[in-house]
């Protein structure tokens, strides 16, 4: 980091939150609780951002925004989802089954298996990266995406082809 | 699969509440509370040292093993860290623990001189927090049970703390004692409850060290530790600032409500000081619970 530390982590803060949030999003399925594990992760690199170098701070704070969600999720198992609003008629969405089967799909899987997909494949991680970020086995990365896309595969049709 | 997962992304999204500042403050205060063990201690040291010891042992160092509890064998509390023996700590460190005459902390007994065997043993000191600890009559009480079962003279100083969180009608809470052994500090740091609202942090541990799989991480270097009740891993931390090694223990709340956690961290200054462990040491890793599970139990109401 070659600027003041403060002025560098507001750089990387500026730069970083809403990728990170839209991450987080997609693991807790809400803005709220998204807010919260970003926040938490954040909190998490500045106090250690003396010692974290410029090529490492992704995958550092990928890696603390997995394992902080993973955390909150764990002895959870019901938990209520909060949501913004409540819908009051049919939405407007070109592939609203899809969309809605998606997200549904997203919702159900287990939160290791949906940490793995944010991972690989919304945050481009490989295998192997994916494994050290969880502190999990390259076999068991591969067995969780495997349940993962199993049970979204009638979803991702549209991708497919 | 991105193109999918995008669409799981509402459109537009909300402006985002983060307050950068608050993470700041927030951080800064974890770096804060993650150097409170080693200042914490030192302040201790310093106002238990002018109270003359009168060491229950006199031979030689014991390798760090503490007086048992309960009168068990099993019960006894080892540390893997051999201390070692008084001759080969410098004489200008054996010395450096022992200040200046300066007024005892209030309730300790008053200095009588030098230490001897001739003389009773000094009581336990009285009870004291730090600052920044709310003292606690549960985490006194725990702490008070533990050091009356302390050969007198051996503890330094104790203290029961509560976190400020209540969580429904529980308060997360532990205690801390100093104790000085042939010439040798440890510090021991039991915490009780420091799951969710009770973060172990709160009490200068690092976040949850090897608590859960996400936290394992290899500088932790946790190992699993064989109970019968739960599951238990130490773990072995050097943050820079300071080494610890302790013992997570997870098992069911007796009193219903989720699991609870205990977490016992000890910290193993090198003698005469309060320096930190070397990266460099070849110790083994703590690998037994360090005193008896059974024990650990009883005076914590678990069965």
């Amino acid at each position: 980091m070659t600027a003041t530390p403060d002025r560098a982590f507001e750089a990387y803060f500026a730069e970083r939150v809403a990728r990170l949030r839209r991450s987080a999003y997609l693991l807790t399925g809400n803005w709220h609780d998204a807010e919260d594990v970003v926040q938490t992760a954040f909190v998490r690199l500045y106090s250690v951002w003396h010692r974290v170098r410029e090529d490492t701070a992704d995958a550092y704070v990928r890696k603390v925004l997995a394992n902080v969600y993973l955390s909150s999720r764990r002895g959870q198992p019901g938990r209520e989802r909060p949501v913004p609003d409540v819908p009051d008629g049919p939405a407007a969405d070109p592939l609203p089954d899809v969309r809605l089967g998606l997200r549904e799909a997203l919702a159900a899987l287990t939160p290791s298996q949906r940490t793995v997909v944010v991972l690989r494949y919304w945050e481009g991680m490989s295998v192997a990266e994916t494994a050290t970020a969880l502190g999990i086995s390259a076999g068991t990365v591969k067995s969780q995406t495997h349940r993962a896309v199993l049970a979204m595969r009638p979803y991702l049709i549209e991708e497919v082809h | 699969m991105r193109g999918a997962l995008s669409t799981c992304l509402p459109d537009p999204e909300p402006p985002i509440g983060l307050d950068l500042e608050h993470i700041m403050r927030q951080g800064r205060r974890r770096q804060r509370v993650h150097r409170a063990i080693p200042l914490a201690a030192a302040a201790v040291t310093v106002l238990t040292v002018a109270v003359p010891w009168s060491f229950g042992s006199t031979g030689p160092a014991s390798g760090g093993t503490l007086p048992v509890l309960g009168g068990s064998p099993s019960a006894s509390i080892a540390m893997t860290s051999p201390a070692p023996p008084l001759a080969a700590v410098p004489p200008n460190q054996q010395t450096a623990t022992v200040p200046p005459a300066q007024d005892p902390p209030p309730g300790t007994p008053a200095p009588s001189g030098t230490p001897s065997t001739a003389q009773p043993p000094p009581a336990q000191p009285a009870h004291r927090a730090p600052a920044g600890h709310a003292q606690d009559k549960d985490g006194d009480a725990l702490a008070k049970t533990i050091v009356d079962r302390l050969p007198a003279g051996r503890t330094a100083d104790y203290f029961g703390t509560r976190s400020a969180t209540m969580v429904g009608a529980r308060y997360g809470w532990g205690f801390h004692i100093l104790w000085q052994d042939s010439g040798r500090y440890g510090y021991l740091m039991w915490l009780h409850r420091t799951k969710g609202a009770f973060p172990a942090t709160i009490y200068g541990l690092p976040a949850e060290p090897c608590a859960e799989l996400a936290d394992r991480l290899p500088s932790y270097h946790c190992a699993p530790v064989t109970v019968s009740n739960g599951t238990a891993t130490s773990f072995d931390v050097d943050t820079g600032d300071h080494r610890m090694r302790g013992i997570v223990w997870d098992q069911k709340d007796s009193a219903g409500g989720a699991d609870m956690r205990v977490t016992v961290a000890f910290t193993l200054p090198a003698p005469g000081a309060w320096t930190p462990f070397s990266m460099l040491d070849t110790a083994p890793r703590l690998d037994t619970i360090p005193m008896s599970i059974q024990d650990m139990a009883k005076l914590m109401g678990i069965n």
